[in-house]
């Protein structure tokens, strides 16, 4: 299912953004809450302590709330502060004005201490017990609206502010966001224009330098890379249909020679013989290309065994020796005893094929030499011949797929197979060369690693 | 009709060469380049069917030297099918341009028409009288009767018509009508007309003496 990158980034920010302010304003206001309480409680500790002190010292006298407490709980009738006086017994010996009914003493005796009292909240009253001079329970409260209006008011703003700022984290995400992912949307429409249309395109690099300048410009080399592949591809599909035409129109016309009127016994013959030619060559062809297919596929051997490379080559020569034979060609070898791992089967194909070149690029009574020897920890296998040569601008060409020496059609070969040759000892991780000198011969060098 | 074919396909060429023949045409071939230049300079041929990838010279190389002596139409016939070797091609002065593999039938209507223009004949079916003559059927009818001519009677009929109201010298018969290798005795030339004329009417092709045959109808 497709979930937007920005949508991903805007809710990841809304939930953090939310976490933050809303520990934040708890924290804010359970801090603040706490510290009021603590200071009402403190002023009420205050009033009674006074309200002790006076029960001290006045004997039979009713105390009373110093003026300086209703002060400071504010001015408003309702903010005003008042007492209890009960004692040892739970008599109740003096009160002021505004007690609210059912006061109680407390349950528990007040424990002994400089600063000992206990605090409750009776309705909307804090109220604050301590023990008097004789034994009594001095009990002094009040409303707290005052300051519940307050921690009212704290919540509302921290509330409203902290949507606010939520609300401007969202803004500034959601267009972060935008910034991130709209050159990420512009680029995948570019990429997906190309991909399917025309591979000439390319997608514009932005001027920042960042991860997404960085993308771009993979991204455009990986669209080169492509179509060099597609061109190479493209004109190795024409070549090789090119190729094909040729004895394709030979089998075509003989037939349909043979198929307009009555023919003689030898005309028939005449016909399928040509129609036969022309068809090994496109098996040659086909076969060709689809032993490059497959080294294409999978350029290192699929099963490599060990191979021993000295018989290999002797074997190719035998095989090859009635070509040379054909034109007094005289075929010498010096092998050395090498192993290698490798695919036997293309490493015969490979000596087999520049056996055959060395043969079929030569003057009659010639010569070809082929050597084995070890350098380093490396197998190196010479081909020479004293044959016609390579000239210098044709010599990188000649590793070309359907490169042939002679342009037109009449040699025989496809013009696969020193591709073939290379792509085989590319995949063996070794290299093969060709150095040559028009008139004086052509040397091809092929370099295996032997370890691995 | 004398054609040059140029391949280097050795079964291409030849069984090129017994289509046409069967076809009436007297067909001189050439295995390369080098060699198809010399012959379409020394003889005169009607059309030439040239390859391009060849040795020695290529089909392009033929062409260009070709082009800046004579106007003999020529037929690419070759395996390069891509539009720049197609538009190459015409542009070297290529008159047509076939891609291998082809169909024998469309090589040969190709053929009749490159022919018929190079002889200013625009329609395929030439009246002259009450003979007609059907060059992409091949036939010849006398008064809506179909007459029977040999590849040869037939071949001489077809140059004359399409040269009708020129005089045609027997030397140019005798470069049209047979190829390098036939052994063309003057007197056979003769034969051929004389029978021509029996078949078609004697009033049909004319002779001038000391400069050769004409239809002027």
């Amino acid at each position: 299912m497709f979930k937007s990158l920005r949508s991903t980034l805007l809710v990841g920010q809304a939930l953090i953004l939310l976490a933050i302010l809303a520990g934040f304003g708890t924290a804010l206001f359970v801090r603040v809450r706490h510290a009021t309480l603590a200071q009402i409680d403190s002023d009420l500790l205050g009033a009674a302590q006074s309200l002790a002190s006076d029960l001290r010292s006045g004997g039979e006298t009713p105390p009373s709330i110093p003026e300086i407490y209703r002060h400071r709980f504010g001015p408003a009738p309702h903010d005003r502060p008042y007492f209890v006086v009960w004692d040892k017994e739970g008599h109740e010996r003096f009160s002021s004005a505004g007690v609210p009914p059912h006061t109680e003493p407390e349950a528990r005796p007040v424990v002994k201490g400089p600063r000992a009292f206990r605090g409750r909240d009776v309705g909307p009253h804090r109220q604050v017990t301590i023990r008097g001079p004789g034994g009594e329970q001095i009990l002094v409260g009040r409303r707290v609206g005052r300051e519940h209006d307050q921690l009212v008011r704290l919540l509302v703003w921290t509330v409203v502010l902290g949507a606010g700022a939520l609300l401007i984290g969202l803004l500034a995400a959601w267009f972060l966001a935008r910034q991130i992912t709209r050159p990420i949307d512009q680029m995948a429409a570019t990429a997906e224009r190309i991909s399917t249309s025309n591979l000439d395109e390319r997608i514009s690099v932005p001027r920042a330098k960042n991860e997404i300048a960085r993308l771009a410009v993979v991204l455009n080399a990986m669209f080169a890379r492509l179509q060099s592949a597609f061109a190479r591809q493209a004109q190795f599909t024409a070549d090789a249909s090119h190729e094909l035409r040729t004895p394709v129109a030979v089998v075509m016309s003989h037939a349909e020679f043979a198929l307009a009127h009555e023919r003689s016994p030898e005309e028939y013959r005449t016909a399928l013989e040509a129609c036969q030619r022309a068809s090994t060559r496109m098996k040659t062809l086909v076969d060709g290309l689809l032993t490059l297919a497959r080294t294409d596929a999978s350029p290192r051997p699929r099963d490599a065994q060990v191979v021993a490379l000295r018989p290999l080559v002797e074997t190719a020569l035998i095989l090859v020796k009635p070509l040379a034979d054909d034109r007094s060609i005289a075929l010498a070898s010096d092998l050395a005893d090498l192993n290698l791992s490798g695919d036997a089967d293309r490493l015969h194909q490979v000596v087999t094929n520049l056996v055959a070149n060395a043969i079929q690029y030569n003057r009659d009574g010639g010569w070809v030499r082929v050597t084995l020897a070890r350098d380093g920890n490396q197998a190196v296998l010479t081909v020479a011949d004293g044959g016609i040569g390579i000239a210098r601008d044709e010599l990188p060409k000649v590793f070309e797929r359907f490169y042939r020496a002679d342009p037109s059609r009449t040699s025989g070969g496809h013009g696969l197979g020193l591709a073939i040759c290379r792509e085989i000892v590319a995949g063996h991780g070794g290299t093969l060369e060709l150095t040559s000198t028009p008139g004086q011969g052509t040397t091809a060098t092929v370099r295996l690693p032997l370890d691995g | 009709m004398r054609l040059l074919l140029v391949e280097d396909e050795p079964d291409l060429r030849s069984v090129l060469e017994k289509t046409l023949r069967e076809e009436g045409y007297a067909v001189d071939a050439a295995a390369d380049g080098e060699a198809g230049l010399l012959k379409a300079r020394e003889n005169q041929y009607d059309a030439i069917v040239l390859d391009l990838m060849l040795p020695k010279l290529d089909g392009w190389q033929v062409l260009e030297q070709l082009r800046g002596e004579q106007k003999t139409p020529v037929l690419i016939l070759t395996a390069r099918d891509a539009l720049a070797d197609r538009v190459r091609g015409l542009d070297a002065g290529g008159d047509d341009y076939l891609v291998k593999p082809f169909e024998r039938e469309e090589l040969l209507a190709r053929l009749r028409a490159l022919v018929r223009r190079a002889a200013g004949q625009a329609a395929s079916v030439l009246e002259l009288g009450e003979v007609v003559l059907d060059l992409s059927a091949r036939t010849v009818t006398r008064g809506g009767v179909p007459i029977e001519l040999t590849a040869r009677e037939y071949a001489l009929f077809e140059f004359l018509a399409l040269h009708r109201g020129q005089v045609v010298t027997r030397s140019m018969l005798y470069d049209h009508l047979f190829d390098e290798n036939e052994d063309s005795l003057s007197n056979l030339l003769d034969v051929h007309v004389s029978k021509l004329r029996k078949k078609l009417g004697h009033e049909l092709v004319v002779t001038r003496r000391g400069q050769g045959y004409l239809i002027d109808v």
